[in-house]
């Protein structure tokens, strides 16, 4: 036996301490008293909880809800408040997200600081999202719906971002170069390809850009939710920064989260035509140069985060299958960035 | 030498154990991850079945560099290979180097994919570059 709040809950303590907590907090920041029940958790991630859950009314009337929250009150990527305040601001702008009710960091309720938003309906999990789409004929009309919320994002003025959201030291492009230089000194063998692509980015990186803006920094297959119409709500903030807009809309458009659909550049989804031209008619700026250069860069990025989860999986701070299996991935980044710098 | 089963004979054998005893019986993130080990022994299996990769790798690598192939085992000679040409790329500078380097780079990338995931290589991204067509 392990001492007093050491030994592991068990998933029906956890679930009834979350619905107590859910209830006094509804209380607490609504002046509502519900009864919480079908609770659902959709990511067991180690850090991060987000649960679906029903909150019923004395009146019977039931709506369903997201929570996002952390178990304790470790070091967040991005203070949930923070979070929380950026998809109002991102809502107020017209980028689909889900309505954010109330957020707190009072840890009394679940153990660490809570958001709560509407529960959107759709579909998360890659491959069945493209085969949703494949079936209901979305994919052009969600290739557009990115651009159209990209521009929306991007049209913020980053000043006005919550003050917790990294900015860049020197130049989004200087600062890109400067992580993967670390991280390319740090592979568990030399990579000759890896050495090859950091050598043409550094020669090849654009002047600073026109501006900087509020970026997502991880919007794909599997951080949006889709629905018969197309896209829904873009999720997963925790990773948004100030930076270069290029970035954003060339990560979305890595073959990697394509899941296959190798033809259809942005996401698995549609063309980049259709993409660019929502982009643009939402009052972006779309530069093939930079788009190209962020790309690679990109596919470079993500090479070096699939080596690096080896080896956490090697050295024993996160050892499992799936780790061990992203060290073999790593050749089909290197094969991507090498198609895009044909000579 | 071992008694059969043999190294690749012995992959087989879990592979279908994973597959046809322990698949059926297993839900939720351990089918997951049962894929993955599965997909991990088809690696594993692809890598041993091709014995003289590591030789012929370290065989282009050295023509490249214009030097000899090092002594001692292909696994250490391409070890000292790899790090000489990483070394060299990182440096830059000698442009007719990088374009002679990467069709070699090209060839190496493809012969990983053949045991990674054979077929990705079917898709080529040079035609999405500024100015289109590979």
């Amino acid at each position: 036996m392990s001492g007093p709040g050491k030994a592991p809950e068990s998933a029906q303590a956890r679930e009834a301490r979350l619905k107590a907590g859910l209830e006094a907090v509804f209380r607490a920041e609504l002046s509502r008293t519900v009864t919480v029940s079908d609770l659902v958790v959709t990511s067991a991630g180690a850090r991060r909880g987000n649960v679906l859950f029903t909150a019923t009314d004395s009146g019977g009337k039931g709506q369903r809800y997201c929570v996002t929250y952390l178990p304790t009150l470790d070091i967040e990527l991005l203070p949930i408040p923070q979070e929380a305040a950026l998809f109002r601001l991102a809502e107020a702008q017209g980028v689909p997200v889900p309505h954010v009710h109330f957020a707190t960091e009072d840890p009394q309720w679940v153990g660490g600081p809570l958001f709560v938003s509407d529960c959107v309906a759709g579909e998360t999990v890659p491959r069945r999202v493209l085969r949703k789409v494949a079936a209901e004929g979305t994919g052009e009309t969600i290739a557009a719906q990115l651009g159209s919320a990209f521009a929306a994002l991007h049209s913020i003025d980053p000043t006005l971002a919550p003050p917790a959201l990294a900015r860049p030291e020197r130049t989004p492009v200087e600062d890109a170069l400067a992580r993967t230089d670390q991280q390319l000194r740090e592979l568990l063998q030399p990579s000759p390809i890896f050495s090859y692509a950091q050598r043409w980015l550094e020669t090849h990186a654009p002047p600073a850009g026109e501006g900087l803006a509020i970026v997502h920094g991880d919007v794909r297959n599997g951080n949006v939710i889709i629905d018969e119409q197309g896209l829904a709500a873009v999720l997963d903030w925790e990773v948004a920064k100030v930076g270069d807009p290029l970035e954003d809309l060339a990560w979305t458009c890595l073959r990697c989260w394509r899941f296959g659909e190798d033809d259809k550049e942005v996401g698995g989804f549609g063309p980049r035509a259709r993409f660019v031209a929502a982009y643009e008619a939402g009052g972006g700026s779309f530069d093939p140069e930079r788009f190209h250069w962020w790309k690679v860069l990109g596919t470079y990025r993500w090479g070096l985060g699939l080596a690096g989860q080896a080896a956490a999986h090697l050295d024993g701070r996160f050892s499992n299958i799936v780790m061990a299996m992203s060290g073999r991935r790593v050749g089909e980044l290197e094969y991507d960035l090498l198609s895009l710098l044909k000579p | 030498m071992q008694d059969r089963p043999t190294a690749v004979e012995l992959l087989d054998t879990l592979a279908t154990y994973l597959e046809e005893e322990v698949g059926p019986e297993l839900e939720g993130p351990l089918v997951y991850r049962t894929r993955v080990a599965l997909n991990l022994l088809s690696v594993v299996r692809r890598e041993l079945s091709d014995e003289e990769a590591l030789a012929r790798e370290a065989a282009r690598l050295a023509a490249l560099l214009d030097t000899a192939v090092p002594e001692g085992s292909p696994r250490l000679a391409l070890e000292a290979l790899n790090a000489q040409l990483a070394a060299r790329l990182r440096r830059g500078g000698d442009a007719a180097f990088d374009e002679a380097a990467w069709p070699v780079l090209m060839t190496g990338a493809r012969e990983k994919l053949a045991v990674l995931r054979p077929g990705y290589d079917g898709y080529d991204s040079a035609g999405e570059r500024p100015g289109g067509a590979s």
